[in-house]
């Protein structure tokens, strides 16, 4: 056994991320293998001058994990550097520590002075689950854990980046530290073999979510909306153009949490490298409310999907342990959901009382993911098996919001029609009661099927349905009963068939403005047909008698909305 | 003369006192202002060689996004337990600065010459 350890070029992707942060757990891990009765040193001065003193910087955080992880309380640890004698000074000046420095050495002992940034035990708590989810980042890189596996060596792939920050606490550390021994002793007894599986299944969930993301995009695009060939005609894109349905060419993730600059926002980062994610922090209700604002004005681009934590004040603390009031992320949840309605938002919480599960699905969140589970001191493998279940349940949790992007463009264009309906043309009609009820539906329903995981195809085809039920609520606007005239085409009475039961008074209509928009192709009345037949084949319709069934798509139900929408804001044109 | 606005983080009024006595003390009261709101408008308006804030505060977002798009050199002190002891360029946006809030006396002066030396840029240009 050696007394002391040269740091080179060697150690530095170990002891520093990429963006040159410092990892002092790492360093711990490197002195495990000292073994002295005075003390240890560590030989330093071969780093960059920048990466020494970073080191320093963090000496007093070292010295706890000294005493704690390496017992080496009251023994001397001396820190061989090459630096200007005044840069030690200032470094060590701010370090609650006694050192004994030079321009070669900085010399202490590790005491009971200890740095503690958070006495929360819920914080803690919800920190260890926090430091596993590193774990399973660094063993997913790895795809394959095989007969050795080298956890306190500078050539462990095991590196435990993205929990650098938590990993200064003691507490946590020495929770990895009993969790990293456990698994030396065991590696080949139990973990290798147990850990392989659920690093293939986990890194099978990442894998199709990939998928579903990509296909999320591709098919939300305004290229590929359910009208997209009406909008090839100039009169009705015009139209339409003030109507905002672009979205950005990634998925953007707000993420709503306090800690976010303390290691969540470096953790969740390096959780979804490789989706196609961009990550957005706001730290509080006061800094939502200024992104949001900051999307109106055009600054920022608007969220695709919000990850919101349940606390985000320390005053939620009072508040956690019994029902008294919602807790602040609840607040953001409506924030957010009253600025875009349909906005999948997961709230995100180590806590474990139903009733603020039960919160989340009434205030209309889509997911609720409990970031950490029950983690003992006593840690064993299963606290591995854990971190998976926990970012499996994260992967899990993200799907089902990705399942409720696929609704997005729905959801603009209902709030559309409904804007239409308040008008005065329609202020308190059947059609505008009928559409509030469907719009409400349309939310609820998709928020329903997402908690409950119904098969999706039943779930549009009762949304298009309700499509064609406005449609007929929206009739009786469009032509006159007594004198048969079309209201948007006066000049021209209704056509009918089958002994005037049966009116054309929408194909009429629509074919009126392909023709007056010389509108190509398929045009707004081939559209309105091909909502017919998607009608009249629908399993509820049509039975199962010759195998025409087929399920509506949520194109066409974009492209049902787009009509109602399009014939609404021509009878509120006309009615101003 | 150069002008470099210094942000109020509204969470910790206290240090931004410590902070205002560290700047008067280091002789820069006449180089820098201060600034209470992170409004959108006011930030908008800023007419700065450089802006001074903390990376967790309410508005981060808005602050950095003016400082990309002006240009001005932005020094955001960390209360991040990984922060770094000196002025640390962010490789992916150059005119963004990060330090430990407890060595914020130490790189003020740094970052006040950064500021000077882009203003000196911004004339011959």
């Amino acid at each position: 056994m050696t007394s002391s350890i040269i740091i080179n070029q060697k150690h530095c992707k170990f002891l520093f991320d990429k963006s040159n942060h410092f990892n002092v757990f790492n360093l711990t891990r490197l002195c495990k293998q000292l073994q002295s009765p005075e003390g240890i040193t560590i030989d330093i001065s071969r780093l960059a001058e920048i990466k020494q003193q970073l080191i320093i910087s963090k000496l007093q955080y070292f010295s706890n994990h000294c005493k704690k992880l390496l017992n080496l309380e009251d023994k001397v640890i001396t820190f061989i550097i090459k630096l200007d004698e005044q840069e030690v000074e200032s470094l060590t000046s701010n370090l609650t520590l006694e050192t004994i420095c030079s321009e070669s050495e900085i010399i202490f002992q590790p005491t009971n002075i200890e740095v503690k940034s958070k006495e929360d035990p819920h914080q803690i708590k919800n920190i260890l689950g926090a430091v596993l989810l590193s774990l399973v980042h660094d063993l997913l890189k790895l795809q394959k854990v095989g007969n050795q596996i080298s956890l306190f060596d500078a050539s462990s792939p095991i590196v435990l980046h993205s929990a650098l920050d938590f990993l200064h606490d003691t507490d946590n550390a020495l929770m990895m530290w009993q969790v990293l021994e456990k698994w030396t002793e065991e590696h080949n007894k139990s973990y290798r073999a147990e850990v392989n599986p659920r690093m293939n299944s986990s890194s099978n969930a990442k894998n199709l979510l990939k998928q579903k993301i990509n296909n999320v995009l591709k098919n939300t695009d305004i290229s590929t909306i359910g009208f997209k060939h009406l909008l090839e005609n100039e009169a009705i894109n015009a139209d339409f153009s003030h109507c905002d349905f672009r979205w950005n060419s990634k998925i953007t993730l707000w993420f709503v949490d306090d800690q976010a600059e303390n290691g969540w926002n470096n953790l969740m980062s390096n959780l979804l490298e490789g989706l196609d994610i961009e990550l957005s922090c706001n730290r509080s209700l006061d800094d939502l409310n200024l992104t949001i604002n900051s999307v109106r004005k055009g600054i920022f681009v608007k969220p695709d999907l919000a990850l919101v934590d349940l606390r985000l004040s320390e005053s939620d603390l009072t508040f956690e342990s019994y029902k008294s009031r919602d807790l602040s992320g609840f607040y953001a949840l409506n924030q957010l959901l009253d600025t875009w309605p349909g906005l999948p938002v997961i709230i995100a919480s180590a806590s474990n009382k139903i009733w603020n599960l039960e919160k989340a699905i009434e205030k209309g969140a889509t997911g609720y993911w409990r970031k950490s589970e029950d983690i003992h001191e006593a840690v064993n493998h299963n606290a591995i098996i854990t971190a998976f279940d926990i970012y499996e349940q994260l992967l899990d949790k993200l799907d089902q919001a990705i399942a409720k992007i696929k609704f997005r463009n729905i959801f603009v264009l209902a709030k559309l029609v409904e804007a239409e309906s308040v008008k005065k043309k329609f202020k308190s009609s059947p059609l505008e009661r009928a559409i509030s009820y469907y719009v409400n539906d349309l939310f609820n329903r998709v928020s329903w099927m997402l908690w409950q995981r119904q098969n999706e195809s039943r779930v549009i085809d009762s949304l298009f349905l309700g499509i064609m039920e406005i449609f007929n609520e929206i009739e009786p606007y469009l032509w006159a009963s007594d004198s048969r005239e079309l209201t948007l085409h006066p000049t021209k009475n209704v056509s009918s068939v089958k002994e005037k039961t049966d009116k054309k008074v929408i194909n009429d209509t629509l074919q009126y403005f392909d023709e007056v928009n010389r509108v190509g192709g398929k045009g707004l009345l081939g559209s309105y047909e091909t909502c017919k037949n998607v009608r009249n084949n629908l399993p509820v319709i049509h039975g199962s008698s010759d195998g025409k069934i087929t399920h509506s798509k949520i194109e066409h139900i974009e492209l049902g909305l787009f009509l109602i929408w399009f014939l609404m804001t021509k009878l509120n044109e006309i009615s101003k | 003369m150069i002008k470099v606005t210094y942000i109020d983080d509204h969470r910790r009024p206290e240090r931004n006192d410590e902070y205002k006595s560290i700047i008067k003390a280091l002789g820069l009261s006449e180089d820098i202002e201060f600034c209470g709101s992170v409004e959108i408008d006011v930030i908008e308006s800023l007419n700065t060689d450089g802006v001074i804030c903390h990376s967790g505060m309410d508005g981060y977002k808005v602050v950095e996004h003016f400082a990309k798009q002006n240009n001005w050199p932005l020094l955001s002190y960390s209360g991040s337990v990984s922060s770094p002891p000196n002025l640390l360029q962010n490789p992916f946006s150059p005119n963004i600065y990060t330090v430990d809030c407890n060595y914020f006396e130490k790189v003020l002066l740094e970052f006040i010459e950064i500021c000077k030396n882009k203003n000196r840029e911004n004339n011959n240009d």
